[in-house]
């Protein structure tokens, strides 16, 4: 049943992306409803700013409709676009720092994570506890274990993504869920 | 830690068939393991982050518009055509009124009856070819400035 459905699915997918290809709208409009989550969700995780991952995300849909006719099908959607989306977020990352806008460890990312969506609807302090240590881990384990556990990627979709092999991608989880753990007990979260 | 329990442990977020096997004879590992499922169902917990309200708007706003399609050179020809022949219609539903003579026009040549029907059409002919380019050349114009406008605002 559950296979039937991912299988109706990934064809509707299939076919809202032939139509968006020969320039229906509507048909892209669909597909942006079906992504928009995951792009801007990944993008957020790149850059750890709202604001910066909207306009990211905007690119990113802009520079996959003019890049539909380059998709072959021989990889997963989704993988494609995440691609579209680190490039752009590694780009933005390169231009933050030459403007001198800091993103991750430092005090004034501690205070980017503090307006994220995420700790504005969360109001159970545990889950306040996960996100600021989660802001505390050094970025190659917060993007991975987000990546991971918030977009529901695939170790072989995390590789592709961050250009890693898998077995780095399973050390950096283990390693970062590891130190979470104990940054957690330290606030007195199991 | 031993090794294999490190192997294990490098794999709890996988399905390992070996998994059960080791927790069976390793106290530690198997308190590790309910550590770690308990981490994450925190995480898994963890509200999801919506895309904001009007990103496909905004998206939708600054795509780049469709470039309106020309009409097919052979429609364009047959709607010609069809102009022409009901001119020549009218032509020659008017004939016997005041209807002004080609060979007024080309007066230097003599025309019968016949080639001033066939002259009609052409007239008529040339005329609808002529405003369908119009047409065409309008709607390309107003198009890609809609399209730049529209690339301004999103901008």
């Amino acid at each position: 049943m559950m296979r039937n459905m991912a299988f109706a699915s990934q064809h509707s997918e299939i076919a809202l992306i032939r139509r968006s290809q020969s320039g229906d709208r509507q048909a892209f409009a669909e597909l942006i409803r079906c992504h928009q989550n995951e792009v801007y969700g990944v993008a957020l995780r790149f850059l750890g700013n709202p604001e910066e991952a909207k306009d990211v995300a905007q690119e990113a849909f802009i520079r996959i409709y003019r890049n539909l006719g380059q998709f072959r099908g021989t990889s997963k959607f989704s993988t494609w676009t995440f691609i579209i989306v680190r490039n752009l977020c590694y780009a933005r990352m390169r231009r933050l720092e030459k403007d001198g806008f800091c993103s991750g460890e430092n005090e004034e990312g501690r205070e980017d994570l503090e307006t994220l969506p995420e700790a504005l609807v969360i109001q159970r302090d545990t889950q306040r506890g996960i996100q600021e240590a989660l802001g505390e881990l050094p970025e190659k384990y917060r993007l991975v274990i987000s990546l991971f556990h918030f977009q529901a990627l695939k170790y072989e979709e995390i590789a592709a993504l961050l250009e890693l092999p898998i077995g780095t991608v399973k050390n950096r989880l283990f390693r970062g869920k590891t130190m979470l753990r104990e940054s957690l007990e330290k606030r007195g979260i199991r | 830690m031993k090794d294999a329990c490190r192997e294990i442990r490098l794999r709890f977020d996988e399905t390992d068939p070996l998994r059960g096997a080791h927790l069976e004879s390793c106290e530690d590992c198997v308190r590790e393991y309910e550590t770690w499922k308990q981490l994450n169902r925190l995480l898994d917990e963890m509200p999801p982050v919506p895309a904001p309200d009007d990103l496909l708007e905004a998206v939708l706003a600054a795509l780049p518009r469709p470039r309106p399609k020309a009409l097919p050179f052979d429609r364009l020809e047959a709607a010609s055509v069809v102009l022409g022949l009901g001119f020549t219609l009218v032509a020659i539903l008017l004939r016997g009124t005041e209807l002004p003579s080609l060979e007024s026009l080309f007066s230097q040549v003599p025309l019968s009856s016949l080639s001033q029907v066939l002259a009609w059409a052409a007239v008529g002919g040339a005329i609808a070819y002529a405003l369908g380019n119009e047409t065409r050349t309008l709607i390309s114009v107003t198009g890609s400035y809609e399209g730049q406008v529209l690339r301004r605002k999103a901008k």
